[in-house]
């Protein structure tokens, strides 16, 4: 046999192999529980939320823990209530960033159950990279349809694709006959809101008070450092739709999305410590297509501050009030 | 980087295949080689680019060593020759025991040491040994490299640069000179990348679903846990298994990838797990290394010139130091203090008793066969163990002195014991590369895949096949079963050493 024409069979059956094992089929909620952080766990909670639980989802919350550790979204509720509102808030925020993962949320949420209001994260600075942990969560579609150019984490995600599929197929097998020995087991389902504003509770059952703060001098000099730390955009704002391609691409996703299934979107901005007062990537695309709520004026104390991009149980309480007063004064939701 | 990593499979290798067989086709057949060793330096550094200094400044201090060598009298040689052995012994002692002789010798005299934390440039220990073979083979034969460029690829080619087989220069010579005048044989290239895909499906499906395993049991028992028998069992079970698949792996794949460029490495491996007995074992174990141990140790020491007991004395020193080769610390003493009593009681039994019977009866095989694979793990537990304590409380544990309240193994379930099934089948009863592939180290043969195709292999019961569109199929899902599992980052055991 040729040379040439056996590593060509080598190299077809590979590439249909490897197709193949994509293709397997596994059961989501194992795909889910497969993102177990352990210091922030929900991933678990979130696909229960959406599939087992059939308390009405009105408004849902999408963002990274600067969402968790803001929306209390029981309080918000009561807030609501009080302005003659009903209806259900759910924080389905992931921590660390990325849009990729906003937009796996989002599909999972609006594609099976119906949502009025989506609040969406902004921040001071859109995250150039990918969500570390999109390939946990993420349909292998999206994996392999995610945007190739610019996107650092696409080669990443696509090489652990197929080892995912195998692992989760074999791992749904294994469970449907008995015979899997879970790494991680989920806790009993948590209820229909999972707050971590006042507490985080990890695996271990331990719950971590966010009650932190810090005075103003220490809220400074953290800031100094993040302003040291923080990579600035890199290219002129004329070709800021390239450095920021992948971003806006999954928030235009978003967008559509929501479009489709006749959800309203709004964004909310949430700074980092001494942040600015607006979002320079909000003021650069979208001011024209989608509302704001912009709660930066009121997040100036540094009591509030857990660390310097996340608020303490403090500060949520007055970003919560403020979300609950902006949806009912400009009826975002009624 | 690793040959298990999509930078090494899709970024390196195809760069340096493309770069080698470019020149060749221009007909630049001595530019490729030269080419091929500029690559391997580029592999060495992308691990870590300040390390590199220590592998370059050993290869030209040797190949000056060796050039003077060839032109000074017998004194004069010998003085040089034991220059360049003190000079690269000298380099791995700093880099590989100075903390380790320093805590100890510290600890005798009741002083406290502060260890330095010197890191160990990677593949050290390969390219010393490498070296000093070369050093004293020229010193024997008087005949060195001439070829500064032969002498560096030599050292670097980077199939074996990290974690062998050890080469010799006076195999790798000849392939040098005939890649510098002659075309590649097409069929050492079909050959090359069956041994690889075979290498890359033992690491990667087998040795790193065994990790877990003993892992589990290994580093929970260097932190004073103790477990019961079947969960030592089955860490130990599953190390052994482990280190049998991630180091023939890598072999294979060494052995693969260097066909690729017309060059032929040893055999490394050679179903070690079947032998019959301890000194059978180290003949089929890590080939290279038992073979370097016992040209330029044991028989330097006296080999069997003394009589028996300075024979028998040589073989537990030989084993010793074999021992610390592998890494500074006393669980490597006590691992090669066990091998070596092991061979010595080998020897002696052998001389008491009449041989064995080439052909034996099944139960008299099993037997031997089990008590080899015993005491080969019994000496793993040392080996895999962190610390002394850790190694004790495994094997007692295996001889069923447990306390009360040990652990079991909680990580066990179906998936694990799947592995540990297979793999073990596989060691034990599979044919093994060299005789699926019909591959031969020796130049002096043709590199010819068998002539029989896979189905009328399996037809026939034989385990020889060629290089046949069903060959190519199973070689192709096994390359696809290992792409899907690379990406959990597994580092080979013997980039340790």
């Amino acid at each position: 046999m040729r040379l040439r024409n056996f590593l060509v069979i080598i190299v077809l059956t590979a590439i249909l192999a490897l197709a193949a094992m994509v293709a397997l089929p596994h059961d989501k909620y194992l795909r889910y529980q497969s993102l177990n952080d352990h210091t922030a766990p929900n991933a678990y909670w979130i696909y229960e939320r959406i599939h087992t639980d059939p308390t009405p989802i009105d408004i849902a919350f999408i963002g990274s823990s600067r969402t968790g550790r803001s929306m209390h979204t029981e309080r918000l509720q009561e807030n609501l209530a009080r302005e003659g509102i009903q209806a259900r808030a759910v924080n389905f925020h992931i921590v660390k960033t990325g849009r990729d993962m906003h937009y796996a949320i989002a599909k999972e949420l609006l594609t099976n159950r119906p949502v009025k209001l989506l609040v969406l994260e902004m921040t001071e600075l859109e995250d150039r990279t990918p969500h570390p942990d999109f390939i946990f969560i993420a349909d292998a579609a999206d994996v392999l349809s995610a945007p190739l150019f610019l996107n650092v984490g696409y080669l990443r995600n696509f090489s652990r694709l197929p080892g995912r599929q195998v692992d989760l197929f074999l791992e749904t097998q294994l469970e449907s006959v008995g015979l899997r020995q879970p790494d991680f087991t989920p806790p009993s389902y948590q209820g229909p809101n999972l707050d971590w504003t006042e507490f985080l509770q990890t695996l271990d059952g331990v719950r971590h008070p966010l009650t932190t703060h810090h005075s103003h001098a220490e809220m400074e000099k953290i800031r100094a450092e993040q302003d040291a730390a923080i990579t600035p955009p890199l290219l002129p704002k004329a070709l800021a739709s390239l450095e920021f391609k992948v971003p806006r691409y999954y928030i235009e996703q978003i967008l559509e999305l929501a479009k489709e299934h006749n959800t309203k979107v709004v964004f909310l901005y949430l700074p980092r410590y001494g942040g600015p007062k607006t979002p320079p990537p909000y003021d650069a695309m979208y001011r024209s297509k989608v509302p704001l709520m912009n709660p930066q004026p009121l997040l100036q104390s540094s009591d509030i501050w857990a660390d310097g991009t996340h608020v303490n149980w403090s500060g949520s309480k007055i970003v919560t009030d403020f979300v609950a007063e902006e949806l009912a004064r400009e009826k975002y939701i009624e | 980087m690793l040959f298990n990593s999509y930078a090494f499979l899709f970024g390196f290798l195809p760069l340096a295949l493309i770069g080698f067989f470019g020149l060749r086709a221009r007909g630049l057949r001595g530019p490729s080689v030269t080419f091929l060793m500029v690559a391997s330096l580029a592999f060495y550094a992308y691990w870590k680019p300040s390390d590199t200094w220590v592998l370059v400044s050993t290869i030209v201090m040797n190949y000056t060593i060796a050039r003077y060598m060839s032109r000074l009298g017998h004194g004069g040689a010998k003085a040089l020759l034991i220059l360049g052995i003190c000079a690269n012994l000298g380099l791995l002692v700093y880099f590989k025991y100075f903390d380790f002789l320093g805590t100890n010798l510290a600890a005798l005299v009741g002083k406290e040491y502060v260890a330095r934390g010197i890191v160990m440039p990677i593949g050290i220990s390969f390219f010393t040994f490498t070296q000093l073979a070369y050093l004293v083979d020229c010193y024997r034969s008087r005949d060195y490299e001439g070829q500064f460029t032969n002498y560096a690829l030599f050292v670097t080619i980077f199939p074996h640069l990290i974690a062998g087989p050890i080469i010799h220069h006076a195999e790798m010579r000849p392939q040098f000179a005939r890649l510098r005048k002659t075309p590649i044989d097409m069929e050492m290239i079909k050959m090359g990348v069956i041994i690889f895909v075979i290498g890359i499906a033992k690491k990667v499906l087998l040795a790193d679903n065994l990790v877990a395993s003993a892992d589990a049991v290994f580093n929970a028992a260097d932190a004073g846990t103790h477990f019961n028998a079947a969960a030592a069992w089955t860490g130990t079970v599953a190390y052994t298994l482990q280190i049998y698949f991630d180091f023939s792996g890598y072999s294979d794949m060494a052995i693969g990838l260097a066909l690729l460029f017309g060059l032929r490495l040893p055999i490394n491996f050679n179903s070690p797990y079947k032998s019959r007995s301890i000194i059978e074992f180290w003949r089929c174990w890590h080939i290279t290394l038992s073979t370097w141990l016992r040209d330029y140790l044991y028989i330097p020491l006296g080999g069997n010139r003394g009589g028996e007991w300075a024979r028998l004395r040589n073989v537990f020193i030989t084993f010793l130091l074999g021992g610390i080769w592998h890494g500074a610390g006393w669980t490597f003493v006590i691992w090669g203090a066990l091998h070596g009593t092991y061979n010595v009681t080998n020897h002696l039994l052998r001389n008491k008793f009449a041989p064995a019977p080439a052909r034996e009866g099944w139960l008299r095989s099993f037997i031997k066969q089990a008590c080899v694979l015993l005491l080969v793990m019994i000496a793993w537990v040392f080996f895999r163990a962190k610390t002394v304590g850790g190694a004790i409380g495994i094997l007692q544990s295996m001889a069923f002195i447990v306390p009360a309240e040990a652990s079991r193994l909680e990580q066990a379930d179906f998936a694990m014991y799947f592995w540990i099934v297979l793999a073990a089948a596989i060691a034990l009863f599979a044919p093994n590369t060299q005789q699926i592939t019909a591959y031969t180290q020796k130049t002096t043969e043709q590199l010819r895949l068998p002539r029989i195709d896979l189905l009328t292999s399996l037809r026939s019961g034989s385990v020889a096949f060629a290089a046949s569109p069903a060959v190519a199929v199973v070689c192709g899902l096994l390359f696809a079963a290992a792409l899907a599992c690379i990406w959990r980052p597994a580092i080979f055991i013997y980039f340790n050493f």
